[in-house]
């Protein structure tokens, strides 16, 4: 381990890559806290950079944009009460109470410290659990592999929200099918294409993530035509208070930050879950835990209410990282954006990984131990200056993100028919999210379906057609076992809801 | 529409989809082999098409209850515009080149979200669309100038 973390160093500490992870700090927290724009959207945008650059150094800029955005997020819900992503909505019910009180400054402080500690813990923890979940899986074949990617795939439904299971279940079929226009690589024939020479090559990962996730966003916010708030204008005009946290503050938010930490790691380690169900999580354990005053301070201002989510959240992304990096499975949209994006730098996530590629494991480990000391650095003392950016009008932005679609996926193919499939995709999206339908799972279906589609063939292949390796090998049908569990769990939970 | 036909009409489309997939499926042309091959190019997409059959049906008989659309008010005539300059552009990029594109663009984008001052709509698209066109030109990434490249070029 040591041995990797100084490779690590050596492999961070180049000009090339230090500029990088300042950069993905930067952009990520300017994109996460716009209100509505998460790490997903701030990623996608940025593919084509990263498509440009080596893999390691690709995934350190990803890397800080991730967790730089997750950071970013907490501005937009203490000052206008308006998360940049979803896993920062709890952060509102204590943080903008905080700023309407005049304590601003303090919650975002709070944000800032809970992020950077549950941030590195993550990253410590990270590196423990990583190499030996990849040694374990080194073991794996393909009816494990398969088994591994129907399990990331049915996760989504289970932790999606009351009603949506089917929906999420049925993006993620979509994606599937998505992902299957194009030639297939085993038989060599064309696929859903219609003779277009131009769909040949398949729907690109870059197109699908733009249409599902940035441009969709975009669309929706001038469908919705919200102005500037009052609360934006007056954060743009930096007023947020004392940045500085008392002895006192420290001894009430510690207890929540180290447990907040720890279940934000969990919970970003399974698959489906992710940073909103880590923040909710963990903001309920602290509420119940409290006592009180402490309690009755929850929705009115409570310093741990602020400190525990953001913690939860920044401590999730670090623990989306080990699947994805140790099996090659997205928990999240995010994770799946970042997998994509991978995979077209020819780099294939999985245990193998730790064996032919351990060095870019230990820069991306390096890479964010220092990007959390950077954001802290950078972000704290300059909080003021970020919240001017929010009151940036809707109608300079959203032209903005729309070319930034536009000429991101153009100048990755300069043909103008991936710019119509595009829109045309982003149409059906748009659509699709008026109706509460989860983009997340689609893009999840679309990383793996040839991944998943090659493991089914393999294996069917190996036992002679026969679908017996389904349970007769312990590791799939366990892993099996327990996406029926996800399947049947939203059903359980509203039949146990009916009863109680 | 209510949300419960937006809904339904949402979940009919999804199955209409994944039936026409299904079909199409027996259109992939399969290269000769054994017949008893246990996986084809076809078989992937018929599971597909079949899984996404049941569940869009399931979400057409039983949809679930979400809010009301006509909840939030909508400014559909933006969106519409967004899109149309959007394919505008995918029209035009060729010809116009990079920059006088993208500049077009961002301006009409500009005044279509409701920004009226000349003074800032102006530069702040051309200003754009240029340093692109310079960042993209340092990265040695070419740029076409389209019909103005070959007049003054």
């Amino acid at each position: 381990m040591i041995e990797g973390l100084l490779g690590g160093l050596s492999g961070l500490f180049t000009l090339h890559n230090m500029l990088l992870l300042v950069l993905g700090c930067g952009l990520g927290t300017f994109i996460g806290m716009m209100p509505g724009l998460g790490p997903v959207t701030a990623i996608s945008l940025l593919i084509p950079v990263v498509l440009t650059l080596e893999p390691a150094s690709a995934m350190v800029l990803l890397a800080a944009i991730y967790y730089g955005a997750m950071f970013g997020g907490s501005t937009a819900s203490v000052l206008i009460n308006a998360p940049g992503e979803s896993s920062s909505v709890p952060t509102t019910f204590d943080g903008y109470p905080m700023a309407k009180k005049g304590q601003a400054g303090k919650a975002l402080a709070l944000c800032a410290w809970g992020s950077f500690v549950g941030g590195t813990i993550a990253t410590m923890l990270l590196m423990l659990a990583a190499p030996t979940l990849a040694s374990w899986a080194l073991t794996f074949q393909a009816p494990e592999y398969f088994a591994l990617m129907v399990l990331g795939l049915t996760a989504v439904a289970a932790f999606a929200e009351e009603g949506g299971a089917l929906k999420a279940l049925l993006m993620t079929v979509l994606g599937l099918m998505i992902a299957t226009i194009g030639t297939d690589i085993a038989d060599g024939v064309e696929r859903y294409t219609f003779h277009i020479a131009d769909l040949a090559d398949g729907i690109s990962f870059v197109l699908l993530a733009m249409a599902a996730f940035a441009l969709s966003e975009a669309i929706l916010a001038a469908l919705r035509n919200q102005p500037v708030s009052e609360e934006a204008k007056k954060a743009a005009r930096g007023d947020v208070g004392s940045l500085k946290l008392t002895k006192d503050d420290v001894r009430e938010v510690a207890p929540a930050v180290a447990r907040s930490s720890l279940i934000g790691f969990v919970v970003g380690v399974l698959p489906g879950a992710g940073a909103t169900i880590a923040a909710f999580m963990s903001y309920a354990v602290e509420r119940n835990l409290a006592r009180g005053a402490r309690r009755e301070e929850f929705g009115k201002g409570s310093r741990r209410g602020v400190a525990a989510p953001e913690t939860a959240n920044n401590a999730a992304a670090g623990g989306a990282y080990v699947p994805l990096l140790t099996l090659g499975i997205p928990g999240s949209g995010t994770t799946a954006v970042i997998l994509g994006a991978l995979v077209a730098l020819g780099v294939q996530p999985g245990p193998r990984l730790f064996v032919d590629q351990s060095d870019m494991f230990w820069t991306v480990v390096v890479s964010m131990y220092v990007g959390n000391l950077i954001l802290l650095a950078i972000n704290l003392p300059l909080i003021p200056q970020i919240a001017r950016t929010l009151a940036i009008p809707e109608r300079m932005l959203v032209p903005l993100i729309l070319f930034f679609c536009l000429i991101g996926v153009y100048l990755v193919s300069f043909n103008a028919f991936d710019l119509w499939v595009m829109i045309g995709l982003a149409v059906v999206c748009v659509g699709l999210r008026l109706l509460d339908y989860p983009m997340a799972p689609l893009l999840l279906g679309f990383v793996l379906g040839k991944l998943m589609e090659e493991n089914l063939r393999r294996a069917l292949i190996v036992n002679d057609g026969s679908f017996a390796f389904l349970w007769e090998r312990p590791v799939t049908a366990g892993l099996l076992a327990v996406s029926i569990a996800c399947l049947a769990a939203p059903v359980l939970a509203r039949v146990f809801k009916r009863k109680g | 529409m209510t949300r419960l036909r937006a809904e339904r009409f949402a979940a009919l489309a999804l199955f209409a989809f994944s039936l026409g997939y299904f079909l199409l499926a027996f259109q992939i042309k399969v290269p000769p082999g054994p017949d008893d091959s246990p996986f084809s190019a076809r078989s992937f997409p018929f599971g597909l098409g079949a899984l996404g059959m049941v569940l869009s049906f399931a979400l057409l008989v039983k949809p679930p209850a979400g809010a009301a659309i006509g909840a939030v008010r909508f400014e559909w005539g933006r969106a519409a515009g967004l899109l149309g300059l959007m394919a505008a552009f995918a029209l035009t990029i060729d010809a116009l080149g990079f920059v006088v594109a993208s500049a077009l663009f961002l301006a009409a984008g500009f005044r279509i979200l409701g920004e009226r001052r000349p003074a800032i709509l102006a530069p702040v698209a051309a200003g754009t669309a240029l340093g692109f066109w310079i960042m993209f030109e340092l990265l040695d990434v070419k740029l076409d100038w389209g019909v103005f490249g070959r007049l003054f070029g």
